[in-house]
């Protein structure tokens, strides 16, 4: 037996010794009332389980543990407490205790773990995993120093990667303990006091590179935590009703920075680019600054009050935010090579934080809320909605100037520079009418204007205005209709120059439209409609349709359409019988636009060919279906005594990648070539069917045996060939290095018995 | 703020979720809440089975963690300020504010990510590279055509277009996408 289930059989153990020994005596006071459940669940786990995918949110362990653990105690229907727990001992446990006196106050304690995992038996060469350091032995770093040529570096790095270490890449530890207060006796005065405290700890895929095609793939140490207190104070009293509280939001990373080792250098030295191969120039290691501390603090004021002329309603509300983080700030880079002295350094030791221009950064970012709400009925066939809000995210922080930066710790790049602190506001007003045209048919029409003003991006004001129709409307009890439409339009002052004026920077395509700020035009089609031509028969189908025009965009993306339809019907008859299915296509289409081009090369637009026409252009349609289908039965064989019920459902999504370009000669045309698209584009399957049989031995007792089976595939193109140490077609080794922590095939076989002792 | 929000207008009361015998926590008419709102948002529920997906059809996260189906002051029945509050606050260490500002990241995560389910890695709205290059056709490696020639059909996509297609393609080097509090990490990538 292992520790674990020691671990869940004793804490069953208890839980039962703990409900046994009292029930006697107190179950039989008839003010009291005490129930629960037990149920401990025994599994063999089978197939293929490489793939962390199958447990990437969850724990399905073989073996045995408590599925649930409950107990309700309630005494003259006002004192009352709740314990619930699931999963005990394993990483995705939960634990609820509520208790309190009815109508007078309530106090809950949650303990909740997520687990979320990544990859099983990643590889690296790295030492140190779960730290801020990752380290590669000086040895194997100076005998790949020492290669002579990139085919020579294929060869000692794939011999070096025979004893790599082997990881899980998982975030085991994601706990949070949340404790809520609630006081409802001093009427017309509530209270409800929240705190949460989160920690998460693990390792999960991140990557750092030395150059241009360098990357190594890391090990990145997680060990967050974060606090939130809140208090909500609530008056109610006739008509009127007031509300004012405090949010705060603490962040703390415990781990600041990460260095790790360059796999292919032992000592510093500078490139002349960043282009060059790692192991003849380069850091002997790279840093990384994680991500900061930082807090937020949030008051928020809001009230309403109802019973005013023509049947109203006002409700008013603001709410003020404080964002805060002032971390200290790393070097610009560890390697020791970058001072002055040689060619193409700049005047200062780059290593040395002396050199920087600010020690930290002083990030504030000041937010509001303003919102205005106002409903009225003035006659009984007509309803009014007219609202108003405001949200600002007021970017506070100061710029900051570099005089250059250092290219993955290889280069410095005496480019001046300085932070670009974006911030944005959201004004939004408008108004709905609606007519009930006939008593069960309500007919609305609707329009709102919103203006959204940037700081420091491309479109510094933007006005969308929406016009939108619905039609809402019950037959009786066996039909019930819902549709609306609507149409916005967005348009805005684009100046593609803005956020790069001072800067040196790659330059942008001056055509494109990023399209979150792009103008737009945008329609949306919705129908629902719920059958019910016979009493047990519930059919129903809907339809969503979307698209987005980016009228004015002739690079970026240039329309975007989605279609999605769904029907399900649902037979139930009594407790006896139930059949249900469902069906839905997710459809998605987008075209985009891009252009390949180098500073004074083929295609540049502002020097060369400053058109929209060029044989560099490419253009790509893209295509997402995604179907489900799923369906259930529940058969009663023997009433109340013996269940049957089964469940499968499956998500089929196709994607694929169609490329077009015109081809020009290598004189004319920056991609000379015809381009072949892309037809795997994440298309993955799911399968799970889940089946069980459910026998009730006693009115306390039950047994249910059960068998899930889960089977997932994947195929996509950036996956295709993939290896740890991958290499070019000559042989030759370009620097990336993997751990293999995308997604694997997986098919898993569950079958399971569980006890249930109710009480 | 039930009055005049969304389900009010369209006609719902409480026994359309709720019942008064439910027997389970908040009395709910269906036994999760997930079936509750799945009757009439069949597109969600679709998009909840798909690969990338929050822990939401493992019982981890409730619709009731992001919506309040009783009325807020933001879109789509959130129950925060805005989007990125809602999402800080199971990702707070995104939150910032970071010296090097990925701007779309600060105005709204939905640009990029889709939180009901995505067949794409990330909860992502559309595929790396070509999500990236949306906005980033800049000179150089943003704007190059990420496509194989035809003598090129059949080779792994690492050996003909390297690391900006392959894996996690742009983001195998622009990892501090969410922003960089590092003086060299003005492209995200440190």
């Amino acid at each position: 037996m292992t520790k674990k289930n020691i671990v869940i059989v004793g804490v069953s153990a208890l839980f039962m010794s703990f409900f046994f020994l009292p029930i006697g005596s107190l179950a039989q006071q008839d003010d009291t009332t005490i129930s629960g459940q037990i149920s401990i669940t025994g599994r063999t786990v089978t197939g293929r389980r490489e793939s962390a995918k199958f447990e990437e949110y969850r724990t399905i362990p073989g073996g045995a543990s408590s599925e649930v653990l409950e107990l309700k105690y309630k005494f003259k229907d006002k004192y009352f407490l709740d314990l619930r727990s699931t999963g005990i001992a394993l990483d995705d446990q939960n634990i609820n205790l509520r208790t309190g006196l009815y109508g007078k106050f309530k106090f809950e304690l949650i303990y909740d773990q997520l687990p979320h995992r990544f990859a099983y038996d990643a590889k690296t060469l790295y030492s140190g995993i779960g730290t801020g350091s990752l380290f590669i032995s000086s040895a194997i770093r100076s005998n790949l120093q020492d290669s002579t040529s990139p085919v020579d570096l294929t060869n000692r790095i794939a011999n070096f990667f025979t004893s790599a270490f082997i990881t899980d890449l998982e975030l085991s530890r994601r706990k949070k303990v949340k404790f809520n207060f609630d006081a409802m006796a001093y009427d017309p005065f509530n209270l409800r006091v929240e705190f949460n405290r989160e920690s998460r700890k693990g390792i999960r895929p991140f990557f750092g590179s030395f150059g241009f095609g360098n990357t190594v793939e890391l090990p990145e140490p997680i060990d967050y935590t974060t606090t939130e207190p809140k208090f909500i104070g609530e008056y109610t009293k006739g008509p009127m009703y007031l509300t004012a509280s405090y949010y705060a939001s603490i962040f703390h990373n415990n781990i600041d920075t990460l260095t790790w080792s360059n796999p292919y250098r032992v000592t510093d030295s500078t490139t002349p680019t960043a282009y060059t191969t790692t192991y003849a120039a380069g850091s002997s290691r790279g840093l990384i600054d994680l991500y900061p501390n930082n807090r937020y603090h949030n008051l928020m004021f809001s009230g309403s009050v109802k019973d005013i002329p023509l049947k109203s309603r006002l409700s008013v509300s603001s709410s003020w935010g404080w964002m805060r983080q002032n971390d200290a700030l790393v070097p610009y880079t560890t390697n020791t090579a970058i001072k002055p002295g040689a060619a193409n350094n700049p005047p200062f030791d780059a290593s040395s934080l002396a050199s920087l221009p600010e020690r930290s950064f002083d990030g504030r970012v000041n937010t509001a809320l303003y919102n205005v709400l106002f409903t009225s009925r003035p006659v009984d066939i007509m309803h009014v909605k007219a609202r108003y809000r405001y949200y600002e995210y007021d970017n506070q922080a100061k710029k900051v100037e570099f005089p250059g930066y250092v290219r993955f710790d290889a280069v410095w790049e005496p480019e001046p520079n300085e932070s670009l602190p974006t911030g944005y506001s959201k004004s939004t007003a408008g108004v709905d009418v609606g007519f009930d045209i006939a008593k069960p048919t309500t007919f609305t029409v609707g329009y709102t204007f919103d203006r959204t003003r940037r700081k420091n991006r491309e479109n510094s004001k933007q006005d969308d205005h929406s016009l939108k129709f619905s039609l809402d409307t019950k037959a009786g009890s066996w039909l019930d209709l819902r549709a609306s439409y609507e149409r916005s339009k967005r348009d805005g002052r684009y100046d593609y120059r803005v956020p790069h004026e001072g800067q040196t920077i790659t330059p942008a395509l001056p055509f494109l439209r990023k399209y979150d700020e792009a103008d737009r035009n945008r329609d949306r089609l919705l129908f629902l409609a719920t059958l019910n031509p016979v009493d047990p028969l519930t059919l129903s189908a809907s339809f969503i349709f979307g698209k987005d025009n980016f009228k004015n965009s002739a690079f970026g993306l240039l329309a975007d359409r989605h279609n999605v339809y769904s029907i399900d019907a649902d037979y139930a008859l009594a407790e006896r019988f139930s059949l249900l299915a469902f069906y839905t296509r997710d459809d998605f289409k987008n075209r985009q636009k891009g252009r390949q081009w180098s500073p004074g090369g083929i295609g540049d637009p502002y020097l060369v060919e400053p058109r929209l026409e060029s044989f560099s252009n490419w253009d790509t349609n893209n295509r997402d279906k995604v179907d489900t289908v799923g369906t259930g039965l529940t058969i009663g064989v023997i009433q109340k005594r013996l269940d049957f019920n089964t469940i499968y459902s499956l998500s089929k999504a196709a994607g694929h990648i169609d490329i077009t370009s015109p081809l020009g000669t290598p004189a004319t045309d920056a991609n000379p070539f015809v381009p072949i698209g892309f037809p795997e584009v994440d298309n993955t399957r799911i399968h799970t069917v889940n089946t069980k049989l459910h026998y009730t031995l006693k009115k306390a007792y039950a047994i249910t045996v059960g068998y899930m089976r889960e089977k997932y595939d994947v195929r996509d193109f950036n996956n295709n060939g993939f290896a740890l140490v991958p290499t070019l077609p000559t042989g030759a080794y370009n620097g990336a290095l993997f751990m293999g922590t995308l997604w694997k095939n997986y098919g898993v076989n569950v079958a399971y018995a569980r006890v249930t002792y109710n009480f | 703020m039930w009055h005049g929000g969304t389900h009010e207008r369209k006609n719902l009361v409480c026994s359309s979720c709720h019942s008064v015998h439910g027997g389970n926590y908040k009395n709910l008419a269906k036994p999760t809440q997930m079936e509750v709102c799945s009757q009439c948002h069949k597109q969600i529920r679709a998009q909840l089975q798909k690969t990338s997906h929050h822990p939401i059809r493992e019982g981890k996260i409730n619709c009731s963690d992001c919506h309040n189906p009783h009325g807020t002051v933001t879109e789509k029945l959130l129950a925060a300020n805005s989007i990125n509050d809602k999402c800080f606050e199971c990702h707070a260490e995104k939150r910032g504010p970071f010296l090097w500002e990925h701007s779309p990241v600060t105005e709204n995560c939905t640009t990029c990510h889709t939180p009901h389910g995505s067949p794409h890695d990330k909860l992502l709205v559309a595929k790396r590279p070509f999500l990236c290059q949306r906005c980033h056709s800049n000179s150089r490696h943003p704007g190059t055509l990420y496509a194989q020639s035809t003598s090129q059909a059949g080779q792994s996509v690492y050996s003909t277009l390297g690391t900006r297609a392959f894996y996690r393609a742009c983001s195998n080097c622009h990892s501090q996408i969410h922003g960089s509090n590092h003086p060299s990490g003005k492209s995200l990538a440190r």
